[in-house]
């Protein structure tokens, strides 16, 4: 079936008339009105390594116009104004577009000065919050923040027409949760299956109302029954066979109750390419394919949220890793890993570096920012009852937690305010003084990335007893660096631990 | 900030290993194990089918019912097949000596699949009279509705033990027919049956309750006959266990000592066995960090590193499958002694292609294969699979790193914290040798990478990134492709195989391999992955040792590699479990 075109675009203030028509799975009724009440969306978004100096992932120190005193030092804002002199609109290097626009940035947050206070290194849950999946050293498991929202009933208060509470995207995953989220304290926290697959995701968030497979009563209600007569049977079973009987039976609950969502989408199309049909011997240094793999998978997102079957989606990009021959949005044939993100402060790799995350920038996350601000909600568009935003693995030193960039869109139905670049540094306090660095690239502590997370959750209507470790503010533990050699040893004061807890500076509406 | 580290020498992109801050060093591994009476092995809880033997043990329940129609109903359940997720290789080095059987991970994902296969195949068994005459009798089809009661009983009884691999109790009767209502029945009501039946803990699980107490460790206890079978046949056959398997079962002879034995050798001799014994050496073997040899065509270094070979995308798997051969040659078609597997001089290349890289006919699969005739090459280390990059330049840390994981089970401890560190720059003059000398020559790498992991790489640096053999290095510029010059390579390594106190130097790989053998690591670390494979979990020497200790002891006694192989099956661990916690 031929893809549909999106017939009806939002033009509201005329924030997105730069947008061309955009393929799409929605039909015109449900681009027009999509969900039937003021819902908030989570949407995070993660790429490897990070590794883009500040000059290039920031905008100039100079918007920082206003200052305020926090957590004992100064922390800056100021606002975001999209430059329209170069090839293309640009608030820096690393964040231009051709779809950029004023009524675009309007809608976002840049923010900087966020950290891990310890050495994390390569991690798949520490931008969501679980900190402890780090190879360097692996420390306690907490679910990711997206899973937490995934399972509370004030998110999802309405599950009628979720069909998947979280979707979970990419190549590889970064969501982590428990293996029974209805009974925590007897569970282990694992990492969530990611899709890479468009159409496996379309037929995930999609239920054809009219399949007659559906006509006759599921056997799923039997189903669980044969699994509890198991559990609860008299015949010898360990304590740990009837845990995973547990979390067996949790799931199948799970599909239970799928099985009884009406799905409001009706005339959706079904989407005829896969993204995962790009794949091939040179898809790791093939641009375009990369583009449109992302862009098939955002188009199934879109759909996703538009409909309401889910209103959580995380998505890791990773290094598309094939043997030691890795790519990722650059047509290079270096290694990526090796010979670009752990020599990315050297000149050229840096470029290369950089004009990774800028194509991700522009071909991924904005190109999913503008579809969904192309779909009317209630009260404006689905991008206006979002919270999106992307982070990367590490700072501007590959595996280093400092100074982690987070680009926000959309304004959780008016929770947050956007618009802003945020910075969170304490410039007193240097992390990495660049001696030794080919870019001399100098580091600045600031607040924890901890804090971050917490705000996102709240914006998404929870309160910090919903999801705090007491007495850790913020969202997930706080680690703190045990080894001398790290650029954020003992560096963060209490002031800005006993922060945490707080919404960032600057962003509660 | 030290200089010297270029970047987690682990890493394969998906996050394996990252800075350390200068551990605790590697670990030796235990060379030989001890068995110690009263203690109990620890169980997998409610381990699952892995994805192969999901779809296996469901295409030979299809063929055996409906042989004529399984493809196309196979062809039906493939997209939700597909849907599942994949198996990860896992275990104590992560990929290294890891084997997706011990992927024990159930997500929303397994259980949605697993239940959208169920209802399928329950629609797809029924879709027709035919097939529902086929599966369950002329009974579930004819005019008469008097008989549909006990039609669907035998039915429950006689599919359900196949399905659920266990005797089908009245109460079990009575709880799958309950779905079907009342008679007469409906096709749905078959399909609802069926599904049910499939969609049991007992399918997709293997449940296992025990049987008679063991008297070897307190909480162990002898698992049932059907429970054996099973154990057995996913083992060796990676699927459902066949009619005598199930009648022995059902009679309970298969417990008794010499009917099992009998059982575990036929069994062993049958050749769905072979998949079994491939896939365990072809997981063993497979290094990860290999990329699809075509896939830097038309760039300038790998152009200039190639010359006239051009390697399709076909190679890379050919080199997997020539290691996984051998080891299935020697472990199953001609058993011979495990040291077999370093020594000998046989090329198992099938492809022209890869025959042709090593200069030999191709084996045809069923006659003795061909001796190599290049003199470097011999045993496992220097066969292509164990040396291509799919790059420009071979990685002697990532073969070293595989040797030291994977052959030898060593534990390497995390590389150090600064490896965003300022990194002298590869020099075109340079071999691959001394660039890697110069990168971990100095600050904290040094300790592991000098001693532990470089050297078992360098010995085999007289082969090319394409496996083939080479006394000069071209020193290609990474950038234009440009040949700089050539340098003469060298092997000649102080190995630190046994990293107690072990300074043997070697000349190249084939020395180190001997050296390897001669350690008796190669042999103790075979016991490990073997018994991982088996067992669905990794190792704990002290409370397995029973179980490593008889493996390893017929491997250094040079006792046959199929006998090694099948013999696991015979041990105690294999027929009991333990219920404790």
């Amino acid at each position: 079936m031929k893809l549909s075109r999106r017939q009806v675009l939002r033009g509201l203030g005329g924030a997105t008339v730069a947008l061309p028509l955009l393929p799409s799975l929605l039909s015109g009724d449900e681009a027009k009105a999509a969900s039937p009440g003021a819902l908030r969306r989570f949407i995070a978004l993660r790429s490897e390594h990070g590794a883009v100096l500040g000059s290039n992932m920031f905008p100039a120190d100079s918007v920082l116009t206003d200052t305020q005193n926090y957590a004992g030092y100064s922390v800056r804002r100021g606002d975001l104004v999209v430059d329209t002199a170069g090839a293309k609109p640009m608030l820096c290097p690393a964040l231009s577009a051709a779809g950029l626009t004023q009524g675009l940035a309007a809608k976002m947050n840049v923010l900087r000065g966020l950290d891990l206070s310890f050495y994390i290194a390569h991690h798949s849950g520490g931008s969501l919050g679980n900190y402890g999946d780090s190879t360097d050293n692996k420390r306690e498991y907490r679910p990711t923040c997206d899973q937490v929202l995934a399972w509370s009933p004030k998110f999802y208060a309405d599950l009628s027409t979720i069909l998947m509470r979280s979707v979970v995207a990419g190549d590889k995953g970064m969501s982590w949760g428990y293996t029974n989220p209805q009974d925590p304290q007897n569970s282990a926290v694992t990492q969530l299956h990611a899709e890479d697959s468009s159409l496996k995701l379309f037929g995930q968030i999609y239920k054809d109302p009219g399949n007659p497979t559906q006509q006759r009563p599921p056997v799923i209600d039997r189903v669980l029954e044969d699994y509890k007569r198991l559990r609860n049977g008299n015949r010898r079973l360990s304590a740990r066979d009837k845990l995973r009987l547990d979390d067996h039976i949790a799931r199948l609950d799970e599909i239970d109750r799928r099985l009884k969502v009406q799905v409001s989408c009706s005339s959706i199309t079904t989407p005829t390419k896969d993204s995962a049909s790009l794949y091939g011997d040179t898809f790791f240094r093939d641009v375009p394919k990369h583009i449109e793999y992302w862009q098939l998978l955002n188009d199934v997102i879109v759909a996703a949220l538009a409909c309401n079957t889910s209103r959580i989606v995380t998505l890791r990009a990773g290094d598309m890793w094939d043997g030691g021959a890795a790519g990722w949005f650059s047509d290079t044939t270096l290694e990526w890993h090796q010979e670009v993100a752990h020599k990315s402060h050297q000149p050229d790799r840096q470029a290369l570096m950089l004009a990774a995350q800028q194509r991700f920038f522009e071909h991924v996350f904005l190109d999913l920012a503008s579809k969904l601000d192309a779909v009317l909600d209630v009260n404006g568009t689905l991008l206006d009852s979002c919270l999106m935003f992307w982070t990367q693995e590490s700072g501007s030193y590959t595996h280093d937690p400092i100074e982690l960039p987070v680009v926000t869109a959309g304004g959780a139905c008016d929770w947050l305010k956007t618009g802003n670049y945020a910075d969170y540094r304490n410039m007193n306090l240097v992390a990495h003084d660049g001696n030794g660095d080919p870019a001399n690239e100098v580091t600045h502590c600031g607040l924890l990335y901890n804090q971050w997370l917490g705000t996102a959750m709240q914006a998404m209507g929870l309160a910090p007893a919903d999801y705090e470790s007491v007495p850790n503010g913020g969202y997930g533990l706080h680690f703190m660096a045990t080894e001398t050699w790290y650029a954020g040893y003992q560096k963060y004061s209490p002031a800005v631990v006993s922060a945490a807890g707080e919404p960032l500076p600057f962003l509660k509406a | 900030m030290a200089a010297g580290c270029v970047g987690d020498i682990t890493d394969s992109g998906g996050g394996s290993a990252g800075g350390g801050g200068g551990g605790p060093g590697p670990v030796q591994s235990t060379a030989a194990f001890e068995c110690k009476g009263g203690v109990a092995p620890d169980a997998v809880p409610l381990r699952r089918l892995s994805k192969v033997q999901l779809e296996n043990t469901i295409a030979d329940l299809v063929g055996l019912v409906l042989p004529s129609d399984k493809d196309a109903i196979l062809l039906a359940l493939e997209p939700t097949f597909a849907a599942l997720p994949d198996d990860h290789r896992e275990g104590p080095a992560e990929h290294w000596g890891g084997f997706t059987r011990v992927d024990q991970d159930v997500t929303q994902q397994h259980a949605d699949r697993s239940y959208e296969l169920a209802t399928l195949l329950g629609t797809e068994l029924t879709r027709t009279d035919a097939r529902l005459g086929a599966v369950a009798g002329g009974c579930a089809t004819d005019a008469d509705g008097a008989n549909d009661d006990g039609c669907l009983d035998t039915y429950i009884r006689s599919f359900g033990e196949r399905v659920l691999r266990r005797a089908v109790s009245d109460e079990d009767v009575a709880f799958y027919r309950a779905v079907a209502g009342a008679a007469p029945f409906e096709p749905a009501d078959w399909a609802d049956v069926t599904a049910l039946l499939f969609a049991s803990p007992h399918f997709f699980y293997f449940v296992e309750h025990g049987d008679a107490a063991s008297t070897t460790a307190p909480n162990m206890f002898a698992v049932s006959s059907y429970e054996l079978a099973a154990r057995l046949s996913y083992h060796f056959w990676q699927s459902a266990p066949d009619d005598e398997l199930l009648g022995l079962a059902r009679s309970g002879k298969l417990l008794e000592q010499e009917v099992y034995a009998a059982q575990v050798s036929r069994i062993f001799q049958d050749p769905r066995t072979e998949t079994s014994i491939r896939q365990f050496f072809s997981e063993w073997f497979k290094r990860a960090d290999v990329a699809q040899l075509n896939s830097l065509l038309g760039t300038p270094a790998f152009d200039a590193l190639r010359g006239s070979l051009t390697p399709s995308s076909q190679l890379r798997q050919d080199m997997y499958d020539e290691v996984a051969d051998m080891g299935v040659y020697y472990g199953v078609t001609e058993p011979a002694p495990f040291d077999e597997l370093f020594t000998n001089r046989k090329s198992f290349a099938r492809s022209p292609e890869l025959a042709a890289l090593y200069g030999v006919p191709p084996w045809d699969g069923a006659s003795t294969p061909p001796d190599f005739t290049e003199p470097e090459r011999q045993g496992l280390l220097t066969r292509a699979a164990m040396l291509v990059t799919g790059s420009a330049n071979t990685r002697p840390i990532m073969k070293g790193v595989f040797l030291r994981r994977a052959l030898l089970c060593d534990d390497l401890s995390d590389p150090p914290a600064n490896v965003m560190a300022t990194t002298p720059e590869p020099a075109v003059d340079a071999t691959s040798r001394e660039v890697v000398e110069a990168l971990t020559g100095a600050g904290s790498c040094q300790g592991c990478h000098q001693g532990q992991i470089n050297p078992l790489g360098f010995a085999t640096e007289n082969f090319d990134a394409l496996g083939r053999p080479r006394t000069q290095e071209k020193l290609i510029d990474l950038i234009s492709g440009e040949i700089k010059g050539e340098k003469p390579v060298n092997t000649v390594v102080t190995a630190y195989v046994d990293l107690a106190d072990d300074k043997t130097v070697v000349a190249n790989g084939l020395e180190l391999q001997q050296l390897m053998l001669d350690s008796g690591k190669l042999h103790s670390c075979f016991a490990r992955v073997y018994f991982r494979y088996t067992f669905g979990r990794a190792e704990d020497v002290k409370r397995d040792g029973c179980s490593l200790a008889d493996l390893h002891g017929r491997l250094t006694k040079g006792a046959p590699l199929s006998e090694v192989l099948h013999a696991v099956a015979l041990s105690a661990a294999f027929r009991e479990r333990n219920f404790g916690d």
